[in-house]
């Protein structure tokens, strides 16, 4: 016998719709670049030198005049410094109203707040930084995340009658190896505040704000002993096989190069791919077992037992080859990352037509 | 509290609202990025706020306004393709990343497409997301009598449309 559906079936029926929660990783992406919001950025400039050049140009500015010298250090305009320097990166940070920065002649500069010192920004190189850490009463030592580059950040017990504490934060440059130093004292800067204008820090090279690289850049393709191409590393991972298309499965060979470290990993076991998609960030399985038969899927990996035998191919020169069958969902560029038995052996980014 | 500060915290305490609204709205499940314009959005239009009581529905709004957005766009350069796969396939299809768990949500989760935008919006809303006449209410700015007679009218349209479904097949297995 046939009842009516009634409202309150359907009402009950919507109540039970499964409620998702967002990922953590993409939740926080998210709230760091919120944290980005804020007033707009006024910028200043500080010139990065190169100390041979520095004395170069000290020289020169004496040959040309003192008092051109003595202009220049009361000016202080970023870019009379940058004009004949080759490549060479400058920084940035957000202004605030309550202290000043103060341009010094070596590259540095100094925050001033009613005529003291409140902090300051100076490029070091990496023995420079890890004597600068190593004079400090470090309370705290990490590195931190959330940062335009990579970052170390450092806190310093200096319980003087006016600093009670220095926040620190090496910031690593991508292009160059320099490090630069930006430090906040306290109590005129606390942690949050110390920690807004670190994340505004912005370093520059030729008018353009460096990034530091990103993760999804494309693997290049390189030539094997054999003289075919390979796209991957040249010295860990790299894949054979034919162009990648949408949703058509294609015969990829992995192999795998290096030495004793590489091999303790890829001995590890099962074979795993991991397919991100860049555009949706969605993980998805590449990897199709069975190809052809009624049992054919895709999954995670293929099972291989502990200490199986490497079968590397002379030929190409790998110390390990494995054959597999892939297949992806979507065009668009994907991040395969590696593992054996989950030891990471590496990650190959391609474009998928 | 500064207005970037204030937009923080309502992520941190709202996003996952927002995020399954524009799930069940959109009908997919990539919808981050859309997340986080809202809050974007929401940041940029700070002003506007005053004066709103809550900002759980304000954002919401937001969040509908951007999809309703998303998907006139969507909609105009997916028209033909959607046009050629209908020859092929009679199937009325969810969007392929995204599958409710089972038959019976998908065949109510269809219908409730269905509908006329309006039955469909409070539908999603009131039934689905489970909000109140009162909240629906600032969420689609109706008056509250608009909503309840709307929402009504909304489920009776629904009951029609399940009836020479599938879902017959369930409304008797149920009463047997």
């Amino acid at each position: 016998m046939l009842k009516r559906l009634t409202n309150e079936d359907l009402i009950s029926e919507m109540r039970t719709f499964q409620k998702y929660e967002m990922d953590t990783n993409k939740r926080d992406d998210i709230l760091r670049e919120l944290r980005l919001l804020k007033t707009e950025k006024k910028k200043i400039g500080a010139p990065q030198f190169v100390k041979p050049i520095l004395s170069f140009l000290v020289l020169a500015f004496f040959l040309a005049g003192s008092g051109l010298f003595a202009i220049t250090q009361i000016n202080n305009s970023p870019t009379e410094f940058k004009s004949g320097i080759h490549g060479n990166e400058t920084y940035s940070i957000q202004k605030e109203d309550h202290f000043i920065i103060k341009q010094n002649k070596d590259g540095s500069s100094t925050f001033m707040a009613d005529g003291k010192k409140v902090g300051g920004i100076e490029p070091l190189n990496e023995e420079e930084m890890m004597k600068s850490i190593q004079k400090q009463n470090v309370f705290k030592n990490q590195e931190v995340e959330g940062y335009r580059y990579r970052a170390t950040y450092t806190l310093d017990h200096q319980k003087t009658m006016e600093v009670v504490q220095i926040l620190h934060y090496y910031f690593v440059s991508p292009e160059s190896n320099l490090r630069y130093h930006v430090y906040f004292y306290t109590p005129f800067f606390d942690e949050e505040s110390a920690d807004e204008l670190a994340r505004s820090f912005t370093i520059i090279a030729d008018g353009k704000e460096l990034k530091t690289k990103d993760e999804w850049a494309l693997s290049t393709t390189f030539t094997s002993d054999n003289a075919k191409t390979l796209i991957g590393d040249r010295e860990r991972l790299g894949i054979l096989g034919p162009e990648f298309i949408t949703g058509k499965i294609d015969k990829y060979v992995w192999h795998f190069f290096g030495g004793h470290n590489e091999i303790e990993i890829i001995s590890n076991g099962d074979f795993k791919v991991i397919g991100i998609h860049e555009e949706t960030g969605m993980e998805e399985q590449v990897l199709v077992e069975n190809v052809g038969t009624v049992n054919e899927k895709q999954v995670w990996q293929y099972e291989i037992p502990e200490q199986s035998p490497l079968s590397g191919d002379t030929e190409v020169g790998s110390i390990h080859a494995i054959t597999s069958h892939m297949k992806f969902s979507k065009p668009g560029v994907w991040r395969l990352d590696v593992s054996f038995g989950g030891k990471r052996a590496g990650s190959i980014i391609v474009e998928v037509k | 509290m500064k207005n970037h500060e204030m937009i923080q915290r309502w992520f941190t305490e709202y996003h996952n609202d927002i995020y399954n609204f524009l799930i069940y709205y959109m009908g997919t499940r990539d919808v981050e990025d859309i997340v986080q314009e809202v809050f974007i959005k929401g940041f940029h239009h700070f002003d506007q706020f005053e004066g709103r009581a809550d900002p759980k529905t304000w954002l919401i709004s937001i969040a509908r306004n951007i999809a309703v957005d998303h998907v006139r766009k969507k909609k105009r350069q997916q028209l033909l393709y959607s046009h050629l796969l209908n020859l092929f396939s009679h199937k009325d299809k969810i969007p392929q990343d995204w599958v409710l768990e089972d038959e019976r949500k998908r065949e109510l989760y269809k219908a409730i497409n269905e509908l006329k935008s309006s039955y469909r919006d409070i539908v999603i809303l009131k039934g689905v997301l489970d909000y109140t006449s009162n909240e629906a209410s600032q969420i689609l700015q109706w008056k509250p009598a608009k909503v309840n007679l709307t929402y009504h009218r909304a489920i009776q349209s629904l009951k029609k449309k399940l009836k020479d479904e599938k879902w017959s097949d369930y409304v008797e297995t149920i009463n047997q």
